[in-house]
């Protein structure tokens, strides 16, 4: 090679070397990045897929009437569960395990094949049926224990208990509104695991234990709110009715002691039923009460000093408001009534007729106070508040419309709640369902008190409306509701149903409720029956009174009330 | 022996090379041992064990080598030529299929592979033609000669499949006619072609599915992090979680729990970065770069153009071998099969690089002639 070439070739050397030297210093780049820019995320992302956390259930707290009798409690079951890895012949073992578990072959297949270390094949399989996989020793089959909601009454008390998921999260009622008092706190396992998401018993583990939830007792009592239920259904069955609600409660401290609805289903089965049938209708769902709204409205003339209860009026058959004739219920020639006679007889043309004298900004300021149109404030989810017109938007037929209930709405619990002031001397108190709250050591945390009632009428006027309400029983539209031994006051109520679109109401459609409370002279139960669309008879003396009557003879007895001195 | 043919036969001897192929073998064989001591099945010195016999094997090839001439391979070119196609069409018809790819020739207690040994053999042999050529070749129908000669093994090896090598025969074969004073213009022109079969390799879908899902990786590592980007990103989880110090020799969580999938081949990178951290993993590619400026240095102070090419080829394999599986441990090559010199756990690939160590050694020893 001539020097000349050989200096050529020297440069050539040169540019491969530095080739070389840009390649291991793109090396070292990317080395620093990985290793000191990034590390930190690198670090982190190595943790998490080398460290799981198993969690710890908890066990959820249980649910116990007044009585201590349990309405919701947990018990064992297995959950089945594979690491598809595992699972030698996955076909073979789905066509097993689906004959067993009664689950879609091809669906367990899918599973099966997975790529995954862990997938849940059955949750929560009762004792007999895990036994059975079990014999079959398939590999990568393995079993979890678990606790189950369980519900041992059923159908009892289903729309206020609710039930709990799957995964023992509430899901609707008091299971999901009490949920963090009876959920716990889940507890944590720390394990090491390898790339197939099995632990590594050398490996770093670390046990955070779960807190279990509390129990909580309810107002609720589980052989009334059984008497509720029976008398509701076959109150429902007789009249062919579409729904219907009770409630029960004690007028002195709001103490909620049965609320039944139909329709209702199985709390261990919730998962077949139709979600309508959920819906705790005497707390959820208003309608226009009717009739029973008379007592307010003859409460506040009272209370207003308006009229007294001997007052007589002349009542003509019908009246003219706005472009609406107001009529009665029963046809009846023009009339004396005494103004005790408009409430116990129910008559619409004499509730205008006060109404009229009260006007519409008294009328509303007494529905308030009364609690309409706002929530009572039950410790329940989803409670509705109902409707009042507000004074300026009365239109003319208004005052035709409202003193006997219609044109406005309300939940039972509102109507109930309203009867109770009457019950209670003129004091408001608000229902609740929670009594107590109880640690796993039996500790009471928390107890509901029932509260000192707000002032809403003087004495006088409740002690007047206590006489007009028990005549109403004894001569006027509730003598269904009458109890043998013991003095009972109430109103009835016959609505109708207003038709969807909100223009006018539905023809042949009614809702008849019954409200009242026993015994008179120390009130110890206040009983609202609310029947949707009942078929036969459509009044609420004729098909809500007899349920009050049942439920309050049972009621008064299992309560040990001693019968009324006449 | 007077002292001053001992003081001579010193001078023969490159012994910063030989210290540095020791390192990297040691250096070696314990990250084979790191990364396997723990598996699942057989005795925890299964692969070290291999390895270790590998290595004094290859350095008893070394020294044989060493005692030849280097001058004597290239008279027995065609010879080599020919018995290099013949081995790897037999590795197509008598070899041994794993992973979808048939590369290995079973010889009882080990497998070889014929396309590590043809990388050696291609050195050989297109060292002898270029240096026939006089390191001249200037015109384009000698360059098409080349490509010829070098195409045939690399089809076969492309048949394997098996694309890492196939190009690392290119990144040979680049070296090798640069330092042959290939023209500016031709470099052009194989840029040119290399960027047209690489359409015409997309266009007419050549590529195997693996293939392509690699290359999207490389392109997106995030795109499939469970399926064909795993192994990116679990490589960069134990590069990067080592830091700067590592887990510690042994110690590495991600290589010990079976995170890293065939950590004691391909990805033997990242098992260093991981426990010897930044401080280990710039060590090892300080040594590599000493290996290759030896390499580099040799050839250049070679007897004659043949040892200049062989030296300029055995450095060019190394370069690119170390390029790409480093880069592609870090997610800045795409995921080829291509072993770590010296590093990656495997017998023909270990031998071929002893063999490499055993000509430059060879070449130094003869740069005065």
């Amino acid at each position: 090679m001539s020097a000349k070439s050989r200096k050529r070739g020297n440069a050539r050397f040169f540019f491969i070397f530095f080739t070389f030297l840009l390649g291991f210093l793109a090396i070292i780049i990317r080395l620093i990045n990985v290793q000191a820019v990034e590390a930190k995320r690198y670090e982190s992302l190595a943790k998490k897929q080398r460290l799981k956390s198993i969690e710890i259930a908890p066990k959820r707290g249980n649910i116990y009437d007044c009585r201590g009798n349990i309405l919701a409690t947990n018990i064992d079951a297995t959950t089945v569960y594979a690491n598809p890895y595992l699972v030698r012949d996955p076909e073979n073992t789905a066509s097993q395990l689906s004959s067993i578990l009664m689950l879609d072959e091809k669906t367990l297949l899918e599973k099966l094949k997975k790529d995954s270390g862990f997938v849940y094949i059955a949750r929560k399989v009762d004792e007999s049926t895990a036994e059975r996989v079990k014999a079959l020793k398939i590999e990568g089959i393995g079993f979890l224990r678990e606790s189950k909601r369980c519900y041992p009454y059923d159908e009892l008390a289903a729309h206020t208990i609710g039930f709990a998921g799957v995964d023992n999260e509430g899901l609707t009622g008091l299971e999901i509104f009490y949920d963090d008092v009876l959920r716990g706190i889940p507890g944590h396992l720390i394990v090491e695991k390898d790339p197939m998401g099995r632990s590594i018993s050398t490996g770093v583990s670390n046990l955070l234990p779960s807190i279990d939830g509390k129990n909580i007792d309810l107002t609720i009592d589980r052989d009334l709110q059984f008497k509720a239920e029976v008398e509701l259904n076959r109150c429902i069955e007789k009249f062919e009715a579409k729904a219907g609600n009770v409630i029960v409660m004690r007028p002195n401290t709001g103490e909620i002691l049965a609320i039944a609805n139909y329709p209702h289903f199985n709390l261990n089965e919730y998962s077949k039923a139709d979600f309508a049938c959920f819906r705790n209708r005497a707390i959820t769902d208003s309608f226009e009460p009717g009739s029973t709204i008379k007592m307010v409205i003859g409460a506040a003339a009272l209370e207003e000093g308006i009229f007294q209860p001997k007052d007589v009026f002349r009542l003509p058959d019908e009246i003219k408001i706005a472009d609406r004739i107001i009529t009665e219920s029963h046809k009846r020639p023009t009339e004396n009534f005494t103004f005790t006679d408009i409430i116990t007889q129910s008559s619409n043309v004499g509730a205008v007729v006060v109404g009229q004298k009260l006007k519409k900004e008294r009328i509303c300021n007494y529905l308030s106070v009364f609690g309409f149109g706002q929530k009572t404030g039950v410790d329940f989810p989803g409670e509705a508040q109902g409707y009042i017109p507000s004074p300026e938007k009365w239109s003319g037929s208004t005052i035709g419309n409202i003193p006997f209930g219609q044109g406005m709405s309300a939940t039972s619990l509102q109507v109930l709640q309203s009867f109770s002031i009457i019950a209670n001397d003129g004091l408001l108190v608000k229902p609740y369902l929670l009594s107590r709250v109880v640690d796993l050591n039996g500790k009471i945390i928390k107890q509901t008190k029932p509260k000192q009632g707000e002032k809403i009428l003087s004495l006088k006027t409740a002690e007047q409306m206590k006489q007009i309400l028990e005549k109403a029983t004894i001569e006027g539209t509730g003598k269904n509701a009458q109890v043998q031994g013991y003095r009972v006051a109430g109103k009835t109520g016959t609505s109708q149903k207003p038709r969807k679109d909100g223009k006018g109401y539905e023809k042949g459609k009614y809702v008849a409720s019954f409200v009242g409370f026993a015994p008179v002279g120390n009130p110890q139960l206040a009983i609202i029956v609310v029947i949707d669309e009942p078929k036969g008879s459509i009044y609420g003396g004729s098909v809500a009174a007899p349920v009050f009557k049942n439920l309050a003879e049972f009621g008064l007895r299992h309560l040990k009330i001693p019968p009324s001195e006449n | 022996m007077k002292k001053r043919d001992i003081f001579e036969w010193i001078r023969l001897i490159d012994f910063s090379l030989i210290i540095t192929a020791a390192l990297l073998v040691i250096f070696g064989n314990l990250m084979v041992y790191s990364a396997t001591h723990n598996v699942s099945q057989g005795s925890q010195f299964f692969y070290l064990k291999k390895q270790i016999t590998f290595s004094l094997i290859g350095f008893l090839i070394a020294v044989c080598i060493v005692l030849l001439n280097y001058n004597w391979f290239k008279h027995y070119m065609m010879p080599l030529y020919v018995g290099n196609i013949v081995l790897l069409l037999l590795v197509l018809f008598i070899g041994r299929t794993t992973y979808g790819a048939t590369r290995w020739i079973s010889m009882g207690f080990f497998h070889l592979q014929p396309s590590e040994l043809a990388k050696i053999i291609l050195i050989l042999t297109l060292s002898a033609f270029l240096a026939d050529k006089k390191g001249n070749i200037g015109k384009i129908s000698e360059l098409f000669t080349v490509f010829a000669y070098v195409g045939l093994p690399l089809l076969l090896i492309l048949i394997q499949p098996d694309l890492g090598t196939a190009l690392v025969f290119l990144a040979i074969m680049l070296g090798m006619l640069f330092i042959s004073r290939l023209r500016w213009q031709h470099a052009l022109f194989i840029l040119g072609t290399g960027i047209l079969v690489i359409f015409l390799v997309f266009q007419f879908n050549l590529l195997r599915e693996y293939q392509i899902n690699r290359l999207m990786v490389f392109i997106n590592p995030g795109v499939d992090p469970m399926g064909a980007g795993y192994n990116l990103l679990q490589s960069k989880i134990a590069i990067g979680s080592g830091s700067f110090f590592g887990k510690g020799l042994f110690s590495g969580t991600q290589t010990s729990l079976n995170f890293l999938p065939v950590r004691y081949a391909d990805f033997i990178f990242s098992v260093v970065g991981e426990e010897l951290g930044f401080l280990g993993a710039a060590f090892l590619l300080g040594l590599y770069f000493f290996l290759i400026y030896r390499g580099l240095a040799i050839a250049l102070s070679a007897g004659n153009l043949y040892g200049t090419l062989v030296a300029v080829g055995v450095s060019s394999m190394w370069f690119f071998q170390i390029f790409v599986n480093v880069g592609m441990t870090m997610g800045i090559m795409p995921i080829t099969g291509i072993p770590l010199p010296f590093l990656s756990y495997g017998g023909s690939s270990m031998l071929i690089n002893f063999v490499g160590v055993g000509l430059l050694l060879n070449i130094y020893a003869h740069r005065f002639k």
